[in-house]
């Protein structure tokens, strides 16, 4: 169980009341929708478990590799909970020098980073050798995380990024 | 082979650029995630200096066996410096053309930086080092940009080093405090 001073979220009753972010009492409430989705995963609670364990509330740890703040491990439980079905398969984690998560994805045809921070997420794909940039904010909901991961998770499978502009700086 | 004098000036067209790989820890929940040996993300994850990455120039036109050693010894100085001893293994090396210019995606600027500021130990010395510079990329962005291009066209070069036993020590004691935080937390 993760704790905050502002609430709790208990990954295994799945229910989040987390003071700021959702309703107190909303049962996984999950980047702004509310609507039916697919199963999770089969991986999704060995992530789910992996992920709460390596919570903290010390700020003193957050950022060493070894810990996440407890902020950024809800918004990678929320992450993996909205869009499970869609990823390629279980992925490897390990937390940023910034305190955000970073999961790694093996497709097919190429692979897919993720940077799960409290505010952002980032996903990095290597498609076909070419570079993906894609940024997905909570504003845009779960609707938008899944659109674009539908998109890269297709390409991922398929090799073909015909629909998919990549962007670079 | 004759230690090579780099240009302080300028990059030379066809030089061997490495960055540094330690070991990376794991999350204290993942334990039970085999360890991947290959290039990650936070292998270009850099804290400081605004997105600039540390790179060391291993040599005018191949890795030079007595920069590598001259690097080295400074590498696994810096292992000793994080706050946790991390094991250095070696480096991963691109040809400065691919940066200049890569297959996609703008090209990444590297510029020699060398740091030999008197007041420094001669170990922290380094008349190798060089920054590849963000401009305008994010730090995540920037760590990408260099991952992507390490991992579809560099090689690497491996170091043998093992941690001394005071830092196998401080790594135990770190890790026996994690493990009570953990049960703590359970």
């Amino acid at each position: 169980m993760l704790s905050t001073a502002n609430g709790t979220v208990s990954a295994r009753t799945r229910e989040f009341e987390y003071s700021g972010l959702l309703n107190e009492g909303t049962s996984y409430l999950i980047w702004g929708s509310n609507e039916p989705r697919p199963p999770g995963a089969s991986w999704f609670r060995l992530v789910e478990r992996r992920i709460s364990k390596s919570s903290t509330r010390d700020p003193n740890l957050a950022g060493n590799g070894r810990w996440l703040p407890q902020a950024t491990a809800i918004a990678a439980l929320k992450f993996f909970e909205a869009a499970s079905d869609l990823l390629p398969g279980e992925p490897y984690i390990y937390g940023s020098p910034l305190g955000d998560l970073i999961a790694e994805f093996e497709g097919e045809k190429g692979t897919l980073t993720s940077v799960i921070g409290p505010n952002i997420t980032l996903l990095f794909a290597i498609i076909g050798g070419i570079p993906i940039k894609r940024t997905v904010s909570p504003e845009g909901g779960e609707r938008e995380l899944r659109s674009e991961l539908r998109e890269l998770a297709e390409s991922l499978r398929t090799g073909k990024h015909g629909a998919l502009e990549t962007e670079h700086r | 082979m004759a230690l090579w004098k780099p240009n302080t000036a300028e990059i030379g067209p066809n030089e061997h650029i490495g960055r540094r790989l330690f070991d990376r820890p794991q999350l204290i929940g993942a334990l039970d995630q085999k360890p991947r040996h290959r290039l990650r993300l936070d292998h270009f994850l850099e804290k400081r200096d605004g997105g600039e990455t540390s790179l060391d120039r291993m040599g005018e036109s191949c890795v030079n066996k007595g920069v590598r050693t001259y690097l080295a010894q400074r590498a696994i100085k810096s292992a000793g410096k994080f706050r946790e001893p991390r094991q250095f293994n070696g480096w991963t090396v691109i040809h400065i053309r691919i940066l200049r210019k890569p297959p996609h995606g703008a090209p990444v600027s590297v510029v020699p930086s060398p740091k030999t500021t008197a007041e420094l130990d001669e170990l922290d010395k380094n008349i190798y080092h060089a920054h590849a510079l963000p401009e305008g990329r994010n730090y995540n962005e920037m760590a990408f940009q260099l991952f992507w291009l390490f991992s579809e066209h560099g090689s690497t070069e491996y170091y043998k080093h093992e941690l001394s036993w005071r830092e196998r020590w401080v790594l135990i004691r770190a890790r026996f405090r994690d493990w009570l935080r953990l049960s703590s937390q359970e």
